[in-house]
């Protein structure tokens, strides 16, 4: 036997899911977060596993080659406001780059409650009294113009130290192009305080901007010092129990990392949970031979939306971090305050808004019953008749219709409509976000909607996806059969990869070979990576990407590279897919190409596949009746007014079985919604594919 | 107003067009920030944009210059008025404009392209960007005139002008605006970027029309106004009837320190506000003038913050305010006035804040009275050769990050940008010593900086640098608020003030070499820079500048000792200010509060202020 664990611990649940090897056969968990003690509901849900399994813990992990582990942990720091405390180091005249966090306030409509994330009491990464100056200089062409002062080096490091910071982050000026100050820092911490972790930004992120790069390194030193710890105590508990390798970490790039000797900096797992999302959306889109997918997550707070395109999930490289901007290649998910939580309300307009408020579980929804008394997403969702309250979680919740009709109601009497139309304005508001999000990562970013198979999944979004589709003229919707694991599920699709890249500034026309040869040196110190990771030569391989801009611009456009030895036309064919993806981006008759053409920024990605069998298929051989399935009817809400919908067994789907909207297919973790002209259809793999019913 | 208009439109249809919209802006925004080669458009966000309804009323503001609400107003306005009917306004045309007198912004750096979106043969919205330019020709590099005594000597001056016809570019005016400014490279890029952003948001909009039908729009787009006239409407009415008074001067007439009286007299009266500048000194052949346009964008930047919280800023702001000022005075110069550096400008923002802040102290909103933020954006212009030796043009414009005035109950926000600005950023210093030929010794909080107060104002900023591997750069310094202070609110103090500060003949770079020495460490003499004036930098020169904090509310010995112990661990005042100012001694150590001795010292501090007192009430 032969096995792997995709593990996504999120804020309420750990999802677990376990593919084997040999059959490709899948099985699901959840356990209930522990954030206090996170290695014990990680446990937990390899203990469930086991148990489906009917296998003792240790026979279940011995056969286990790889875990996977993708996490959101630093989000409860930065919801609870606990950060992990951190001392930071600069150049003398330079300590207040990271509270200036470069400029302004964010812009606002209300300047009484503006607020600044850098100099705000609560909300600082690092407060100026925990940030030290040293006396050294490094010039813009990495000459030292000033030597590192050492007593100084001394003095700061023994200052943070008395003040029981958890690590130290170093982040000079120029260090990127001469990290020799950045790396004696390191040395001084190593050898006199062994115990505290320290982070210099020369290795973390070794790219010009200094206000992103010490976000960086600060991000690197949070993760390190939350993740660490209970990644240790996790490591001795599995070994106990006979895993016999070294964890695997999800990154937020989509890839994944081997954790056992600190080679790549734990800041790449920042928020890794939602990128599995993306990567199991790739993967299965990859079973129905589609290259360009949408995926969108909808769970109860949030939406997040994601674009896969010609096979490649889109990336951004600047992410902003609870308002710091940070460099780091993570998969482009946009996130928005819609979902099942999220809280209906008047503006003073009145217009009618949907969150980004949310519920949250406690008090929840009005119809928890828990004392929420503001209606939610999910109360309309109870109130339209989507959701069957009885059978909600699979009847581990019981809903109340009631509430949720008497909160839609009191909002009703505020905009003086009737609580039906109300009930439909607050889908139509949500939906309307929605599609918002899935404009800026189609249309707004040059990409034809049309195209796309949108992947939904997450608690509430099959719920609502199918409504969505019109709107952008999608023509499929598929419902994953891993739809409320999905993340957990993607982890395991996912290659071990590691970024590199470099800035080298070149006009065009170049030299083919040169271009050739930046590419050859990161991918050497990829292939040296990849061999410490234990992957094998015929396991390797290397993507190679390039950011050119027109001459005199100061932000790039990134697009593929095609790998082995370049020649004059294949650089030819690289200046083209940028001026057209220029052109996409920005609008036809844009280019500029009078004032030439440079290459910038040279990425590598370097990859290794994990052995994965063909999932298990669950074909039936004959044309089944959904009729097998059927559970019953109620009256839903579709174009206008209720109707009489036909409810279907959501656990009972086999291959072959078709539904014809209106219906509702209810499942443990989620409801399907297939609206009227909608058509569904279950694959071999127990997929719901939803599609207009006139393209069928 | 349209009290009687009966809404059509749903709340529910209003809220997915209104976030539309917004969308539509928030794509322009990236569009001109991505595209562009100019710092002030890819680092600084000194641009906006915006989207107008069919009828010309200003919809949506993108990007962060307040100021540029009423820039781009003007130029949608004087198109039509002056292109209208001769030749007429086609699909597919880009108009620019520069013209303060009319069709611009505060100065003629500020260049706007706007263009008609069509659906269907008519115009049913406007869409356009504005940004301040590095160049504009003329008698100095990048823009800033000190010897003018002229607008005809400060360079280019387009009032609305075709630079697309129909959707092609007119090669003629292009070319002839590309020979007449000196970065002619760079700002090409960042036209066609504005033009992007045009052209994309025009599509959006076409595409609203198909989905909801342009009547549709347009009655949404009348809702929202009337939304943002109704809830503002209602907000004066809370102020107090009267007349509020305000005198505030500028420092400087271009050749010599003098002050340039600029009075503001504005009157509540049921739901309206007149702004009105009589008494303000005359027009003069120097370079500080501001426009009937620049007057305009100047009050709705301040007025608009101040008032139009949580409310969509749009045109229905206008609706309730009327601005006046005598024709030929400095506020409201005629031509030929020159008008490059229009600080009388921000002196006219916050003396028309100040009123508004008066009216609000005494309603029911008075939690939401502000002092004065930093009082302008000190701005220095450098030229001479870079270090790869090209020509080199830096607009340096860190002074931006100063501090937020004060509110009743809550501190201003440190480092927060200007209220006509808020999200202005600085450079990298990377970034700076990568383009231009500087070398920064230091960029931080100024300490003390912040005006003291119960409630306390935002702390400013310090930097100080030198000229690196170049011979020479020669600066133009655009500044104000040396000798006088902003306004305050119930007994609070001042902000800091603005400084520049010039050190010759340093040893700095030798000096370094063992022992890297900041502004303070420099033994030589400070030497003032005139707040409108030349210098330069050669080697051994280095330059100090400061951004300042924002104004205080409340007596500053009323503020709870804790958070003034909080102050001093955060390193934005001293121990020395704490004691003598706010009269809260802490231990030196563990920065805790002696509350003993703080009572103490705060009598002491009653009583001095009796012994000063002339005699005088107030």
């Amino acid at each position: 036997m032969s096995y792997a664990i995709g593990i996504d611990m999120g804020g309420t649940f750990v999802d677990a899911v376990l593919l084997d090897k040999v059959t490709g056969e899948l099985r699901v968990q959840k356990a209930p977060s522990t954030p206090a003690r996170p290695f014990e509901g990680i446990m937990n849900a390899v203990r469930l596993l086991a148990d489906q399994m009917a296998l003792p813990v240790q026979e279940l992990l011995a056969e286990t080659q790889e875990i996977i582990h993708g996490t959101t942990a630093l989000d409860n720091a930065f919801i609870s406001r606990t950060l992990p405390r951190v001392g930071l180091i600069t150049t003398k005249g330079f300590k207040w780059t990271l509270p200036f966090m470069r400029g302004g306030i964010p812009f606002t409509d209300d300047i009484r409650s503006a607020q600044k994330a850098g100099t705000g009491r609560e909300t600082a990464w690092v407060p100026p009294f925990l940030i030290r100056e040293v006396r050294e200089r490094i010039d813009y062409r990495g000459r030292e113009i000033s030597p590192l002062n050492g007593p100084d080096v001394e003095e700061a490091v023994r200052e943070l130290v008395a003040q029981k910071v958890e690590a130290i982050a170093v982040c000079l000026l120029w260090s990127f192009k001469n990290p020799a100050h950045e790396l004696a820092i390191e040395e001084h911490v190593r050898q006199h305080h062994p115990d505290v972790f320290v982070s210099i930004s020369s290795k973390v992120m070794p790219v010009m901007r200094e206000f992103e790069r010490t976000v960086t390194t600060v991000l690197n030193c949070f993760l390190t010092t939350t993740i660490e710890p209970y990644l240790r105590s996790l490591t001795d508990e599995l070994r106990r129990n006979r895993y016999g390798r070294s964890i695997f970490l999800m990154q937020s790039s989509g890839g994944v990392m081997a954790t056992g000797d600190r080679q790549q900096p734990f800041v790449f797992a920042w928020n890794s949970g939602p990128s599995g999302g993306v990567k199991g959306a790739e993967f299965v889109g990859g079973l129905k031979a589609q290259r360009d997918i949408l995926s969108l997550d909808m769970g109860g707070t949030s939406t997040d939306v994601s674009l896969i395109m010609d096979g490649a999930p889109q990336m951004v490289s600047r992410p902003e971090i609870h308002g710091y901007s940070a460099v780091l290649p993570i998969l482009d998910i946009t996130s928005i305050g819609a979902g099942g939580g999220s809280i209906a309300w008047v503006d003073s307009g009145p217009t009618l808004r949907v969150g980004p408020r949310s519920a949250g579980a406690n008090p929840g929804p009005a119809s928890y019953g828990l004392g929420g008394e503001l209606p939610t997403v999910t109360d309309a969702d109870v109130f339209l008749g989507y959701i069957n309250p009885s059978f909600y979680w699979g009847g581990k919740i019981a809903l109340r219709k009631d509430l949720a009709a008497g909160a839609i109601s009191r909002l009703a009497g505020e905009l003086r409509m009737d609580p039906m139309e109300v009930a439909a304005g607050i889908q139509r508001v949500c939906h309307s976000n929605m599609i918002n999000a899935m404009r800026l990562v189609t249309i707004e970013k040059g990409y034809d909607p049309r195209r796309v198979l949108m992947m939904s999944f997450g608690g509430a979004g099959p719920t609502h996806s199918a409504f969505l589709m019109d709107a952008l003229g999608i023509g499929q919707n598929l419902i994953p059969f891993t739809e409320t694991a999905h993340s957990a599920f993607g982890f395991l699709t996912s290659n071990i990869r590691y970024d590199y890249s470099l800035t080298e500034p070149t006009p065009v026309p170049c030299s083919p070979a040169a271009v050739g040869s930046l590419f050859e040196r990161l991918e050497r110190t990829g292939a040296e990576a990849l061999a410490r990771a234990a992957v094998p030569p015929e396991k390797r391989f290397f993507l190679r990407f390039a950011e050119l801009r027109y001459r005199g611009q100061v932000w790039e456009v990134i697009v593929p590279v095609p790998s082995g030895t370049l020649d004059d036309e294949a650089v030819g064919r690289v200046v083209d897919a940028f001026e057209a993806r220029y052109q996409a981006l920005y609008g036809e008759g844009t280019a500029w190409r009078e004032s030439g053409i440079e290459f910038v920024n040279f990425r590598v990605e370097a990859c290794g596949r994990f052995d994965r069998p063909p999932l298990k298929t669950h074909s039936s051989g004959w044309e089944p009746d959904a009729r097998a399935a059927r559970k019953g009817e109620r009256e839903c809400f579709f174009e206008g007014s209720f109707r009489t919908t036909p409810t279907y067994d959501g656990e009972r789907l086999v291959e072959g079985m078709i539904f014809e909207g209106p219906a509702i297919l209810e499942k443990i973790g989620t409801t399907v919604v297939i609206p009227p002209g909608k058509i569904a259809r279950v694959d071999e793999y127990r997929n719901v594919l939803i599609q207009r019913e006139d393209d069928r | 107003m349209s009290e009687g208009r009966r809404q059509k439109i749903d709340p529910i249809t209003l809220e997915v067009i209104k976030n539309r919209i917004k969308c539509i802006a928030d794509e322009m925004f990236l569009i001109v920030k991505k595209t562009a080669a100019s710092p002030l458009y890819t680092e600084s966000n000194d641009y906006s944009l915006g989207l107008f309804d069919g009828n010309r009323k200003f919809i949506q503001l993108g990007g962060t210059a307040v100021f540029h609400f009423v820039s781009l107003k003007s130029i949608v306005d004087e198109a039509v008025n002056l292109l209208g009917e001769d030749p007429g306004i086609d699909e597919g045309d880009m108009i620019m404009a520069n013209d303060a007198y009319g069709a611009g912004g505060i100065h003629s750096l500020d260049l706007g392209i706007v263009s008609p979106v069509f659906y269907k043969g008519k115009v049913v919205a406007w869409t356009g960007s504005v940004a301040q330019q590095m160049d504009i020709g003329g008698m100095t590099p990048g823009g800033f005139n000190l010897e003018a005594v002229e607008c005809y000597q400060e360079g280019l001056r387009f009032p609305p002008m075709k630079l697309y016809e129909k959707g092609k570019l007119r090669k003629d005016l292009w070319n002839f605006y590309l020979a007449n400014i000196r970065l002619p490279e760079k700002q090409a890029i960042d036209m066609k970027g504005q033009v992007s952003a045009n052209k994309v948001a025009g599509q959006r909009v076409q595409e609203l029309c198909d989905e909801f039908g342009p009547e549709t729009f347009q009655e949404a787009c009348d809702v929202l106004l009337d939304l943002t006239e109704t809830e503002l409407r209602s907000r004066i009415r809370a102020l107090p009837d009267g007349v509020y008074e305000s005198v505030d001067y500028e420092e400087h007439d271009g050749r010599s320190h003098r002050f340039l009286k600029v009075q503001c007299g504005l009157t509540v009266q049921g739901d309206e506000l007149k702004f009105d500048f009589s008494g303000t000194c005359p027009q003069l052949p120097g370079p500080v003038n501001l426009t009937k346009v620049g007057l305009s964008a100047m009050i709705y930047a301040g007025l608009i913050p101040s008032l139009g919280w949580g409310i969509p800023w749009n045109d229905g702001v206008t609706r309730p305010v009327t601005v006046t000022a005598p024709e030929g005075c400095v506020v409201n110069a005629c031509v030929p006035a020159p008008v490059s550096m229009p600080f009388t400008g921000f002196r006219a923002l916050e003396a028309a804040m100040r009123c508004i802040n008066k009216a609000l102290e005494h309603s029911d909103f008075h939690e939401r009275a502000n002092a004065a933020w930093q009082g302008m954006w000190p701005i220095i212009v450098g030229y001479g050769l870079d270090q790869y030796g090209n020509p080199a043009l830096i607009p340096w414009m860190d002074g931006g990050i100063g501090g937020q005035g004060a509110f009743p109950g809550r501190d201003g926000v440190d480092n927060s940008g200007m209220i006509m600005a808020m999200n202005v950023h600085v450079c990298d210093v990377e970034w700076s010593e990568t383009y231009y030929p500087f070398l920064f010794l230091e960029r931080k909080v100024r300490r003390d900086s912040e005006g003291a107060g119960e409630y306390r104002g935002g702390a400013g900023v310090e930097i100080a640098a030198m000229a690196y591997d170049t011979p020479r750069l020669d600066f133009v310094n655009l500044n104000t608020r040396k000798y006088l202070a902003g306004y305050t609110l119930a007994g609070g103090y001042p902000g800091g003030q603005h400084l520049q500060l010039l050190k010759h003949g340093t040893n700095v770079s030798e000096r370094m070499k063992t022992d890297l020495p900041s502004w303070e460490d420099l033994p030589q003499p400070a030497e003032e820079v005139g707040t409108k004036s030349r210098f330069s930098l050669l080697p051994g020169d280095v330059f100090y500048y400061t951004g300042g904090g924002g104004s205080g509310v409340g007596d500053p010995i009323d503020r709870e000792p804790s958070k003034v112990s909080e102050d001093v661990r955060w390193e934005y005042v001293s121990l020395e200010k704490a004691y003598d100012v706010y009269g809260v001694a802490l231990d030196p150590d563990t920065l805790e509060v002696d509350l003993e001795q703080t009572r103490a010292r705060r009598d002491e501090i009653r009583r001095e202020r009796l012994a000063s007192d002339s005699g005088e009430p107030g």
